[in-house]
């Protein structure tokens, strides 16, 4: 009898052990580099600013109060290993600076390709409340019609018909046929993107607003409001990605 | 001696254990649903990442019953969802909102939520855990935000012991208090009505129960399926639409034309205390209600469900033994439990 409890604690001991054992060993995987992805958000040649006025390619003039939106499930490819992927999601905020550099880390190496998700993969829009960055307190959530808002614009333009001369694109969906998600591929310099262990590389993503109006061919007398999925709330979140994918990519590298 | 030399390792392994950011698990006590002999396993999505214990339980009862998820403090969800209406609203076609407001559909009744897929009568809500989000959000119904229930909650000390008890610490979040209210409404069970325990042999429905239960199953549980008394789909049973309200339904969630007007069958548990009857309390009796199946159906409506599209004759007799029959879903239980009635 006592020896089986010694044989039971030993087991229980080595158990714990390997579960300590292998939180260290994570430590100590291929070496690592690190990669800060800066999203730079322009609007008629300027940084964009929230409060601040500016034209759609219409030239009518709009100010923007919110623009928020999901990246998600990057994947980063490698010519000499297989894709990394980093499958957290983050909530991009104009009003929160922090929220506009995503710092990761990486297995050194190049990286050629760099591919993400432009929103919420349906699995989270179904599988009950979320934290971080998907809390529905972010208030990127539809309550009536569960499912994550994507990609968040609000404003006012002159031009809007809408009350109060509103803007309000709300971008979302994930209900077959108007999925609202989009695959995102970065337009990486060909010599690709050099991570590295002594060095922080940085990663300047200039995503041009004037694109977004441009492809959405959004009139802001048509069209001040879209606030549900369908088919204006995909082609909107397919002009996004455009404007991310056509994105002046600076790359740094800093010691 | 050797034991002794274990035990001390177990010590510092456990101790490396906690410094590597384990946290000691917090005593809880398991809820297990009571799944009757003959039913289905409920829906496992539904407490997946949320087990049901009796601390989250009792959380969530008390978040049910608290005003204080609503802007002015009138509109806990117990005001729309009352225990002795089978936790939907009593005698009203749509319940009351904040500032004078009126609800778009008919409350349901809360039984055996565990059991459902999507939630609302056009399954908007693809999970139990964010029901709630939507009655608490709503200009018409609780009209609060979530910031500002969560700063109420953190301000109102009676609170912490709760959330400790229920999650390990008295840290109070969307996601905790979201899956505490899943739980309590997810505890609600309708398996004693008369109609179980005749399933189960311990009673005998009289002649005229009897007839009943034979022309249920002949005309009513292809959707309505015992023992829930749902399949949980969406149908269009040939409502004409309400013009004041042009309420779509299903339609309004998936934008496909041909759910047009669908809407989702209710369980037929508790119905003789859940008048008014449809999404939109059109009808106030069940008399009313046959009648639409009878000669009501919009057969010009191409939605239609071919199971309903040449109507349901029933004749006079029929009629009362159905009637009597839907009285023997009536359950008391779930009207009576204190365990589910406001926290004391």
């Amino acid at each position: 009898m006592a020896n089986r409890q010694t044989c039971c604690n030993l087991f229980v001991s080595i158990l714990l052990l390997l579960g300590n054992l292998s939180w260290v060993a994570a430590q100590n995987k291929a070496k690592q580099g690190q990669l800060i992805i800066e999203l730079k958000h322009i609007a008629n040649n300027q940084p964009l600013q929230l409060q601040q006025t500016y034209q759609n390619n219409l030239s009518q003039t709009y100010r923007l109060t919110k623009f928020k939106y999901y990246l998600s499930n990057l994947a980063f490819e490698n010519l000499q290993t297989k894709k990394v992927y980093k499958k957290q999601v983050w909530l991009v905020d104009q009003q929160d600076s922090n929220t506009l550099s995503i710092r990761l880390s990486l297995p050194v190496g190049t990286y050629n390709h760099l591919q993400a998700l432009l929103g919420v993969d349906s699995a989270k829009n179904c599988s009950g409340v979320q934290t971080g960055a998907l809390d529905p307190l972010n208030d990127m959530f539809w309550t009536w019609n569960s499912g994550y808002i994507l990609e968040k614009l609000e404003g006012y333009a002159d031009s809007s018909s809408a009350f109060n001369n509103k803007i309000e694109y709300h971008l979302g969906g994930f209900r077959s046929p108007y999925v609202a998600m989009q695959t995102i591929d970065l337009n990486l310099p060909r010599s690709g993107i050099k991570i590295d262990a002594n060095s922080t590389t940085r990663l300047q993503v200039e995503m041009n607003l004037d694109l977004f109006w441009a492809y959405s061919s959004i009139d802001f007398k048509e069209i001040p409001v879209c606030a549900l999925p369908g088919k204006n709330a995909v082609l909107f979140s397919q002009a996004f990605a455009k404007m991310i994918n056509a994105s002046k990519i600076n790359l740094i590298q800093q010691p | 001696m050797i034991r002794k030399w274990h035990i001390a390792l177990m010590a510092i392994v456990a101790l490396l254990g906690f410094a590597n950011g384990h946290k000691p698990v917090a005593k809880l006590h398991p809820y297990q649903l009571v799944i009757p002999k003959g039913w289905p396993k409920y829906n496992e999505k539904n407490f997946a990442k949320n087990p049901l214990t009796q601390e989250g339980i009792a959380l969530g009862r008390k978040l049910f019953y608290d005003g204080q998820l609503s802007k002015d403090g009138n509109f806990p969800c117990a005001s729309c969802h009352q225990q002795f209406a089978s936790f939907a609203t009593f005698d009203h076609d749509f319940s009351h909102g904040y500032n004078n407001t009126f609800t778009m559909r008919n409350a349901p009744v809360l039984v055996n939520l565990a059991w459902m897929n999507e939630m609302h009568w056009d399954g908007g809500i693809s999970h139990i855990e964010v029901q709630p989000l939507a009655p608490l959000t709503a200009a018409n119904e609780m009209a609060e935000t979530l910031p500002n229930v969560l700063q109420k909650l953190r301000a109102d000390t009676s609170y912490r012991r709760y959330f400790k008890n229920a999650f390990g610490d008295t840290a109070i979040n969307s996601g905790r208090m979201l899956k505490a209210i899943a739980q309590f409404i997810g505890s609600i069970q309708s398996y004693q009505s008369k109609y179980d325990q005749m399933k189960e042999g311990k009673v005998a429905f009289n002649p005229s129960e009897a007839a009943g239960y034979q022309i249920f199953l002949q005309n009513c549980n292809s959707c309505h399926r015992e023992p829930l008394f749902t399949d949980f789909s969406y149908r269009n049973i040939g409502l004409p639409e309400n013009p004041r309200i042009l309420d779509k339904g299903r339609m309004r969630i998936t934008l496909r034309p041909e759910d047009s007007l669908k809407f989702k069958v209710p369980t037929l548990r508790n119905i003789t205390l859940s008048s008014p009857y449809m999404h939109d309390g059109r009808f106030l009796t069940l008399s009313q209600v046959f009648d639409h199946y009878r000669v009501g159906v919009n057969v010009k409506d191409v939605n239609v469900d071919t199971l309903v599209i040449n109507g349901i004759p029933l004749n006079g007799q029929q009629r009362l033994d159905l009637l009597s029959f839907l009285h023997t879903l009536r359950d008391d239980y779930v009207l009576k439990n204190k365990a589910w009635g406001a926290p004391k």
